[in-house]
């Protein structure tokens, strides 16, 4: 039986698997919503993972597509049990966008992650006044301060969930030099999180790389995270950050390209060492 | 052609298709039922009121008859297909460019006003035509950057400039630039040079006004390189680009988001006058570069001496004066 760590790949993984069970009873979505007495697009949500499905509704679904009893079935009704357990960031759901908790969900359990940005340090490597800055500037004049507070806290958990635990994921993070030139939170706080940076960089599993003015790069890509997850079963997902574009990319032919860009981006940037040493002395200009 | 036409084949288009789904809706009739009457499929009704497809004469004139509209309003209607139908000059391109973009094109044209916030690179308006090769060659390695493509956008740039930006009445054009944007050395140092200094040409034309919004002003509230256009008597239209994928928008809630955080950003940046003497300095820093040029397999690999590009040009700002204060009328002098 295959491992899961977590609800949201749970999900996942069983959303995928209750419809290749359903193609290979050859059923359509009608049928099987018609013979279990639901509406269609409860079936619809279910199979695209929009809503958590009770482990008895698994094992009547396993029942009509004739595989119930075989050890599939036992690891489907074991994923459907790990996909209701509540998380986390579960309490703070109201302060953040669903797909922010949507990403935390899948960021909790990633083995790896692929992180290239051009406008900010990206979370996980965030001082907690550099985030406090971050989430004011990007909802200027919006933000109670009990939510500001909350998104903060949130973004703090995060690096403790995903940096302490026994087996942390492999971070691989370019930045484009212009991230590393933003003041955000005024010198000193843009100072201290520039430290940050240089002390996270030691972390074994941890490397960070610049991309320089001078190396005349641009992405088109924008800023992006691939996240990997331990098993094979689970398929890459990139996540954009961007106010409009659709934030999630699953595919596998649409998250490949970000694959090359990442590694483009990489064969451009300056090696580990020299993009701590270039961080250093842009520290030691402020 | 008359003050109440449009110029752009494109604004033409979605003035007409708007004006056929409201005499629809006024006339209370539902997709289905007017393709009933017309004795056409839903679909086509569908397409013709998206824009996803031209509209003929004998189309718009059977529509203005079912909703009554009269021959006044019939005859408007048939000029704005007319002009809809004109070829603009990206139509020989058209297999070359996205969809969206060609849309872009279509509409900046006829456009009253353009807002641009760049966070990567030169506004399309703007770059010459090394720039836009040197922004080519660097996303070499997306597969949509066919040879016909980098040579149609080449095209395409130096035609929007000429259509938008020389023509008798243009449009206003109000440019922020992300400071990094006159950093990242795109092309090669000559290349950033020239452009640099095409861009303080453009800045004395009454009709453009440029700033930069310094690093010093922190994080922007928006992160994605926008454009939005204004019309005379037409709805704005928001543009987001990356190469792998663009998008018109035309949901008024993002385009007052967007106007907004603009009209923020803006405050927060360089006067004309300071952005004027940053392009010149970093243009003259280019050129002295340019003596001992710089490759990027030079910076790889060994320790880089101080990274003097952006450290030059960058702004410094007493801390505790921005943003809130946004007065940065005293901070013409770059630290050395």
């Amino acid at each position: 039986m295959t491992t899961v760590q977590g609800p949201t790949a749970g999900r996942r993984r069983l959303r995928t698997a209750l419809r290749a069970a359903r193609e290979d009873a050859n059923l359509t979505q009608e049928f099987v919503a018609d013979k279990m007495d639901w509406s269609l697009s409860k079936l619809i949500r279910i199979e695209t993972g929009r809503v958590s499905v009770s482990t008895n509704d698994v094992k009547a679904l396993l029942q009509l597509y004739e595989i119930d009893g075989t050890d599939v079935a036992d690891e489907l009704v074991a994923l459907a049990r790990v996909a209701r357990q509540k998380p986390w960031w579960q309490d703070s759901r109201g302060a953040i966008p669903a797909h922010y908790a949507q990403y935390i969900g899948l960021e909790v359990e990633a083995s790896a992650m692929r992180c290239f940005q051009s406008s900010v340090i990206p979370g996980l490597a965030q001082t907690e006044q550099y985030a406090r800055a971050v989430v004011t500037n990007r909802t200027p004049g919006q933000i109670r301060p009990d939510e500001l507070d909350t998104r903060v806290e949130v973004r703090m958990r995060r690096k403790t969930e995903v940096l302490s635990r026994d087996e942390p994921p492999a971070l691989d993070i370019i930045l484009d030099e212009a991230v590393l030139r933003r003041a955000i939170g005024g010198r000193a706080v843009h100072r201290d999180q520039l430290e940050h940076l240089i002390a996270l960089a030691a972390a074994p599993t941890i490397t960070i790389q610049v991309v320089p003015f001078s190396a005349g790069a641009m992405t088109a890509a924008g800023s992006f995270v691939i996240l990997q997850f331990p098993d094979n079963a689970d398929d890459d997902v990139v996540y954009l950050e961007s106010a409009l574009l659709e934030n999630f990319i699953e595919r596998p032919t649409e998250t490949a390209p970000y694959h090359d860009e990442f590694h483009w981006l990489r064969s451009i940037a300056l090696p580990p060492a020299a993009s701590l040493s270039f961080i250093e002395d842009i520290v030691q200009g402020l | 052609m008359g003050p109440d036409m449009p110029t752009s084949p494109v604004i033409a288009s979605r003035r007409l298709r708007a004006a056929l789904r409201h005499a629809r809706e006024v006339t209370v009739t539902t997709q289905a039922e007017a393709a009933k009457q017309l004795g056409w499929s839903v679909s086509k009704i569908q397409r013709i009121e998206s824009g996803a497809v031209a509209v003929g004469v004998a189309d718009v004139r059977a529509m203005s008859g079912l909703y009554r509209l009269g021959p006044e309003i019939e005859a408007r209607l048939v000029a704005l297909g007319t002009a809809a139908a004109v070829r603009g000059w990206w139509w020989e391109l058209r297999h070359h460019l996205p969809a969206a973009y060609q849309t872009y094109v279509g509409l900046e044209w006829g456009a009253a006003t353009i807002t641009l916030f760049e966070m990567i690179v030169m506004p399309g308006l703007f770059q010459t035509p090394r720039y836009t090769m040197g922004i080519n060659n660097a996303l070499a390695t997306l597969d949509t950057n066919a040879p016909e493509w980098r040579a149609a956008s080449v095209t395409t740039r130096r035609a929007r400039q000429e259509g938008v930006l020389n023509r008798q009445m243009p449009p206003q054009v109000y440019a922020l630039l992300d400071e990094s944007v006159v950093h990242r050395v795109i092309g090669d140092r000559h290349t950033m040079c020239d452009q640099l200094r095409w861009l303080v040409e453009l800045t004395r034309r009454p009709n453009v006004e440029i700033r930069i919004r310094p690093f010093v002003a922190g994080l922007p509230a928006f992160i994605d390189s926008f454009a939005l256009l204004s019309f005379d008597d037409d709805p704005d239209v928001g543009y987001v680009e990356s190469a792998m994928s663009d998008a018109l928008i035309e949901d008024g809630l993002y385009i007052s988001t967007a106007r907004a955080a603009f009209a923020h950003m803006w405050n927060e940046a360089l006067s004309p006058a300071q952005t004027r003497s940053l392009l010149r300095q970093r243009a003259d820093d280019y050129a002295a570069e340019e003596l001992a040029p710089t490759r990027i397999a030079d910076n790889i690999g060994h320790r880089l001496t101080r990274p003097a590009a952006p450290r030059s040009g960058s702004v410094g700002v007493v801390e505790g004066e921005h943003p809130g204060g946004v007065h940065n009328e005293d901070l013409v002098e770059p630290v050395p």
